[in-house]
């Protein structure tokens, strides 16, 4: 089904579609949140968030998934619970007192940060394969001797100026973006 | 902004500096408006790639008021108000863990899991190492191909709803497609899944012996593969290699060592 069909059917929250949605991506978010320290009410919480956020920015401005819906789905749920695990407040899940899921102060910041994430990976997918291996370890602190050892570089300066050059390429991409714009006042 | 400028930027962000370079790199940023764009466009950019940060946007930036309004918008309490309903409703399924016979096949686990935890003395068997470890998100998408074809989205949603058989019958079938790494480790991983070790294996040496970027995630899909396949000895040399050349998942590949029996 194409995508924007799903969106829509979010905004008419259409039962027959969010049914389906939980009964076959549900199980994979739950899979991924207790795989990283979470449990199966995270999971469902973090589901719940992901569909209002995805509704959230349809209905702020229409944007076009250019993936299947279900993968972009578990994307998003995927960023959704980093961005938990990241925030400095702890969550509260116990049975008795369960955290609010529907914030929209924190939807509308969440759909923003969805949004910048699309732009960074999209800008990404367009480099060379060599640049997003070079960049993907540089980004994650891997040492400059780590990199030269994986990605077979003659020495750590040939290492330097190929992340500078794979940095530069992905900066003048996202420059050109027409979305940087507002990005840039981020 | 001169290549001194980027080096000091990507120290700053990766905590290289001191905090008396930090600080003084910091009030040049203050001071330098086209230095603090520089500074602002390598933190997203920094932290869009990496997965284990994640920078937060505030309710000063220029499109909260629009998203903020969108999400108090009648469609989004209305669909809140459904899913709220739903996670209530009486016919809602109720999870694996709160139903009554499994909770006496969960005692009997347990009570297996106890005997098999003495009897290989604290160590966890292979099949239960091989689903702690294995995780499919390791795995690159293939949707971003999907723009320009569409079978790559297709073979994904097989793929990922577990779909293993239709997924390789319909990969047999498009077996022109382009070398690509993620395809041979959801081929392989497919396989797997079917308890096909010996083409699971098969697979992913296909892969190794690539020139493909990601081949070395071949070896270590190969070791999970030897393990549920209980090939422990051919999986620790596996193992081994990954550790000794410092491949992909390495730190895993060290603890799945001192983890086999």
């Amino acid at each position: 089904m194409d995508p924007t069909k799903y969106l829509e059917a979010l905004v008419n929250a259409n039962s027959k579609i969010i049914d389906q949605l939980y009964d076959k991506e549900l199980p994979k978010v739950t899979r991924f949140v207790m795989q990283n320290n979470g449990g199966q009410q995270d999971a469902e919480d973090i589901f719940q968030k992901a569909l209002l956020q995805l509704t959230t920015r349809y209905v702020a401005e229409p944007f076009e998934i250019k993936s299947s819906f279900e993968a972009y789905l578990f994307t998003v749920c995927k960023n959704l619970w980093r961005r938990e695990l990241n925030s400095k407040k702890p969550r509260v899940t116990n049975a008795t007192h369960l955290e609010p899921v529907y914030d929209p102060e924190d939807l509308a910041l969440s759909a923003m940060e969805q949004k910048r994430w699309d732009l960074f990976k999209a800008c990404f997918e367009l480099l060379s394969e060599n640049c997003k291996a070079v960049l993907q370890l540089f980004f994650n602190k891997v040492s400059y001797a780590d990199i030269v050892s994986r990605l077979g570089y003659n020495s750590e300066t040939v290492a330097r100026q190929r992340v500078f050059k794979c940095k530069a390429k992905l900066t003048e991409f996202v420059k050109k973006d027409r979305s940087f714009k507002a990005l840039r006042e981020l | 902004m001169t290549n001194q400028d980027l080096k000091e930027i990507s120290a700053l962000l990766r905590g290289e500096l001191s905090a008396e370079e930090a600080q003084s790199l910091q009030n040049r940023l203050e001071a330098d408006p086209e230095l603090m764009e520089n500074y602002l466009l390598e933190k997203q950019q920094f932290t869009a790639l990496d997965e284990s940060q994640w920078l937060k946007a505030n309710t000063a930036d220029k499109d909260f008021k629009k998203f903020h309004n969108a999400a108090q918008s009648d469609a989004v309490k209305n669909l809140n108000q459904h899913l709220e309903t739903r996670k209530h409703s009486p016919t809602k399924v109720v999870p694996l863990y709160q139903r009554t016979y499994f909770k006496w096949v969960a005692a009997v686990a347990v009570i297996a899991l106890v005997i098999s935890g003495i009897l290989l003395g604290g160590q966890d068997d292979p099949q239960t190492l091989y689903a702690q470890y294995i995780d499919m998100d390791d795995v690159p998408t293939l949707t971003v191909r999907s723009d320009r074809d569409s079978i790559y989205g297709i073979l994904e949603n097989q793929f990922q709803n577990g779909n293993y058989q239709e997924f390789l019958s319909n990969l047999k079938e498009n077996d022109t497609l382009p070398a690509n790494a993620s395809l041979l480790l959801y081929e392989g991983l497919a396989y797997n899944e079917l308890n096909d070790a010996p083409k699971a294996i098969e697979t992913f040496d296909e892969l190794i012996a690539s020139d493909l970027i990601d081949a070395p995630r071949g070896y270590w899909f190969k070791a999970l593969a030897l393990i549920k396949s209980e090939d422990v000895n051919e999986a620790k040399t596996v193992l081994e290699f990954i550790v000794n050349n410092n491949l992909y998942n390495a730190d895993k590949a060290k603890e799945l060592l001192s983890d086999l029996p």
